[in-house]
């Protein structure tokens, strides 16, 4: 794993939840660097088990998992090839199916000879607002897998529900997901797209007052143990967006990048990296919500101090 | 006491007359000399006339049995070239757990996994589906070894998820498998691991599957016993009188062997040996290979066949394309084994005498497939043995001719043939280039190669009649939308390559496959003229009153011949097993 790895952002979401308005924002915009964005048109019907089993014109599937209709072997070779590309890319954002659980691109991602060259940032998931609690059966089915699988949730279209409504479906969806409402898609870069490794150091993500977030950083001074790390990233509070950093681990000589986004964390080996701190972490936190204080307290019990 | 044998040889004892005539039948022989006929007569299991009740009137003796057909319309029977009994049924009837709810909490799956443990108690492995990623992310679980540790401690514990991508073991499982940190990754598909202690975590992704599977128990005989019986009644009463299963195992061959014993194979077989371990393993693969498949070796069942699969499916785009799958990539697909692997793989089999069955979809894998045959008939002559190029998606114009020249199989399997909602979606990804030339039989047929059907269950209906109908459709039959995929070929066409093609596939053209005297009586009646009306919906609606294999009925729709000598090893309605 090296620290130019190519960030990798998933976008899922029904037909007409604001995938495509989302992608053309982050394409737009050339301080992300060298983007490439892949369709993911995989096979709509096909997408589990299940769903084949219920295709009544006598069309069945192997119901045994045979391997050579799960691998998703087109999109490996193309995420292969796009790692290879030179001058190297920055960042791969793909765009699932409507019709599709994107944990399936997620685990297709996981393919050792991948891991090396890219990593997941964020799988973000647009819920159509005006269009969720209507649906049954296998898409609403579908819906959970996608709102389960999201580090972001982004409940787009809510300007055209009630506020009511509106509550009514973060409850639904956000018992244990970050969600954000939007209109258009629109939400802060910071939130979208993570970055590892900063370019510009360490330091507060700029977050001017009429945004939804704020930004701080907080430093270390001992490695701190993995196993209460890894509970605390587990307990975080809905309102931490995101939070990135170098950090030491107590019996680890390197440190490890740091990335966590919803309820995800990632831990990789920074090579040749020299941490000027045992822990140097970037909090992005909903504006208002006043954890700052409470989450340094905890990160310095955790350091025995 | 039991029947004796009655093997026929050079100096048997042959009667006068026949054993039985069918009479006042509508006879479609394929049989180029008399296309049809009305009355048949058989003796020691073959045809020794075919004609006019008036021809074979002197071969009528007291013994001789007579049945009226009442003007039925009666053919060879099916020849199904390419099907999977087991591997539809056996999972089914393997009593490993099955959830039974679509989307289980993780708290109802630890229910059914106590109560598949209380009901199956010991130590043994807890396999089963379905679980879903969802529900433990709702829940704030993570699926995994941790997990399903803290449910089932102290035995093996496998559960697929219903997206099929990940299988979740426990830490017994993958004790008993020998896995742990150093284990390397499959090459396709991985084990999830802690990033920082490298320990797999318990999901195991794709590929992965198959650590676990090699260190399970194979699936029981009994098992595989009752799904092949299933198999083959529903087959015999759908008219099918010769078939291949395309993948067995010792244990496969085993099952099927027990069942001829029984007098229960009421279809020719010939079972192909896996190559690989991809499905199950093999665990006698080169014993088999080498001269122990003849030890199960009768006029029902031979394992002269050797199958692997060379390249991947449509749905994933891993089918080996001659061309990139879409203009603005390079991707074209990929192969399992090396061409030279092929190549010497099926230069080997060729001289030992066994057929090679293999997996091409793309018309990349089938121009390496037949590369292969070549070198091999350069190599070894001509051995007469005819090689098949399953399933044949997608075939290079150029290579039509050649399944002639090197005599290869062309094997086509309904699955998509044509539209249905999971075959547009599926086949999209080609183009419409090459959704035009799908499944060529007419390509094949126009220069003079063999062409023959495989329904490919449980990737398709088992349903001969369906594949039947619409290879001369090539459209939905189930419905009047006019869209088409690929070629229709005439009915004609299309009854020869499902019955005397299949016979050659078989290397059985000399003694089945058309109704003509000296051939084995393999013949089937049914309740309706096959060239009476338009064949959509029409021809997969028929129903099959009389399938004989050998001279004997082996299926009897209405127990026509119930209480005689001849009764049928099946009788009464098909059975249900789709």
């Amino acid at each position: 794993m090296n620290n130019d790895s190519i960030a990798v952002t998933v976008v899922s979401g029904f037909l007409g939840a604001g995938k495509t308005t989302l992608l053309n924002r982050i394409a737009q915009q050339p301080q992300h660097g060298r983007m490439a964005v892949i369709v993911n048109d995989f096979g709509e019907l096909n997408i589990d088990a299940a769903i084949i089993a219920e295709v009544t014109d006598a069309v069945f599937s192997l119901q045994n998992g045979c391997i050579c209709c799960t691998v998703q072997e087109d999109l490996l070779a193309q995420l292969v090839s796009l790692s290879q590309l030179r001058p190297r890319l920055d960042r791969i954002v793909i765009e699932c199916s409507g019709v599709s659980d994107p944990q399936r691109i997620v685990q297709t991602l996981g393919y050792p000879q991948l891991k090396a060259h890219l990593h997941l940032d964020t799988v973000i998931t647009l819920v159509d607002a005006s269009g969720y609690a209507a649906l049954e059966g296998e898409f609403a089915r579908l819906s959970r897998a996608q709102v389960a699988c999201a580090d972001l949730v982004l409940l787009n279209k809510a300007d055209l529900v009630s506020a009511a409504e509106l509550q009514s479906l973060r409850a639904t969806i956000g018992a244990r997901t970050r969600v954000i409402s939007t209109v258009q898609a629109q939400i802060p870069d910071a939130l979208l797209l993570g970055e590892r490794s900063p370019r510009n150091g360490f330091t507060p993500v700029p977050a001017p007052h009429h945004e939804l977030f704020e930004s701080w950083t907080w430093q270390g001074t001992q490695a701190l143990p993995a196993k209460a790390l890894r509970d605390w990233l587990g307990q975080l509070p809905k309102d931490v967006f995101r939070l990135k950093g170098l950090v030491h681990l107590q019996g680890n000589d390197q440190p490890f990048w740091l990335q966590h986004v919803g309820n995800r964390s990632q831990f990789t080996l920074a090579s040749g990296e020299h941490a000027q701190n045992s822990a140097q972490l970037v909090f992005i936190a909903r504006r208002g919500s006043e954890l700052r204080e409470r989450l340094e307290a905890q990160l310095q019990e955790m350091q025995g101090l | 006491m039991t029947a004796s044998d009655q093997f026929t040889s050079t100096h048997s004892v042959v009667g006068e007359h026949a054993d039985l005539v069918l009479h006042h039948g509508r006879f479609y022989t394929l049989d180029p000399s008399q296309p049809w006929a009305d009355a048949v007569a058989i003796r020691g299991g073959r045809f020794i006339a075919v004609g006019t009740l008036a021809d074979l009137q002197h071969l009528i003796g007291p013994q001789t049995r007579q049945h009226d057909l009442l003007g039925a319309f009666c053919m060879p029977g099916l020849h199904d070239m390419h099907t999977h009994p087991d591997l539809a049924l056996a999972p089914r009837y393997s009593d490993d757990l099955d959830v039974g709810i679509e989307d289980p909490t993780p708290e109802q799956l630890a229910a059914a996994i106590h109560a598949y443990a209380d009901a199956h108690p010991g130590d043994g492995w807890i396999y089963g589906q379905y679980w879903v990623r969802y529900t433990f992310r709702e829940a704030g679980l993570t699926p995994g070894r941790e997990w399903l540790d803290s449910i089932m401690p102290d035995r093996p514990v496998a559960l697929l998820d219903r997206m099929w991508g990940t299988m979740m073991v426990n830490s017994c499982a993958l004790k008993l498998a020998g896995i742990d940190r150093h284990t390397a990754d499959p090459r396709n598909g991985y084990m999830e691991r802690d990033e920082l202690s490298g320990e797999p975590n318990g999901l195991m992704i794709d590929g992965a599957y198959a650590l676990i599977h090699a260190a399970m128990p194979p699936t029981p005989v009994a098992v595989l016993r009752r799904a092949y019986r299933d198999g083959v009644h529903f087959q015999s009463s759908r008219g099918v009188t010769a078939t291949k299963y395309v993948h067995v195992c010792e244990r496969r061959l085993d099952a099927l062997k027990e069942l001829d014993d029984a007098g229960e194979l009421s279809v020719r077989v010939e079972a192909a040996i896996s190559w690989q371990d991809d499905i199950f393993p093999v665990r006698r693969r080169w014993e088999l290979l080498g001269g122990e498949r003849h030890y199960y070796r009768s006029a029902r069942l031979n394992a002269n066949a050797v199958k692997f699969h060379f390249d991947g499916t449509v749905e994933p785009k891993s089918s080996y394309l001659m061309t990139p799958w879409a203009a603005d990539s390079t991707w074209r697909g990929k192969l399992n084994l090396t061409p030279e692997h092929i190549t010497d793989m099926v230069v080997d089999m060729d001289r030992r005498g066994l057929r090679v069955i293999a997996h091409c979809t793309g018309d990349g894998a089938s121009d390496v497939f037949l590369d292969a045959v070549a070198e091999a008939r350069r190599v070894n002559g001509d051995s007469g043995i005819r090689h098949q190029c399953a399933h044949s998606t997608l075939l290079h114009p150029g290579n039509l001719k050649r399944f002639k020249a090197l005599n290869v199989i062309a094997e086509f399997s309904p699955a998509a043939w044509y539209p249905t909602p999971f075959a547009s979606g599926a086949r999209s990804g080609y183009g419409a280039e090459r959704l035009k030339r799908i499944y060529d039989f007419k390509g094949v047929l126009a220069e003079g190669g063999l062409a023959v059907m495989g329904t490919d269950w449980p990737v398709a209906s088992i349903d001969p009649w369906l594949a039947l109908e619409t290879m001369v459709t090539r459209q939905n039959p189930w419905n009047q939308e006019p869209d088409c995929f690929g070629e229709p070929i005439t009915l004609e066409q299309a009854l020869q390559v499902a019955t005397l093609n299949g016979a050659h596939a078989m290397g059985l053209e000399h003694s089945t496959g058309s109704l003509e005297v000296g051939k084995c009586a393999d013949l089937i009646v049914i309740d309706r003229d096959l060239f009476a009306q338009p064949a959509r919906n029409y021809i997969h609606q028929t129903q099959v009153l009389l399938t004989f294999v050998d001279g004997r009925p082996v299926y009897d729709r209405l127990n026509a011949f119930e209480g005689t000598a001849l009764q049928a090893v099946w009788q009464g309605l098909p059975p249900v097993i789709e």
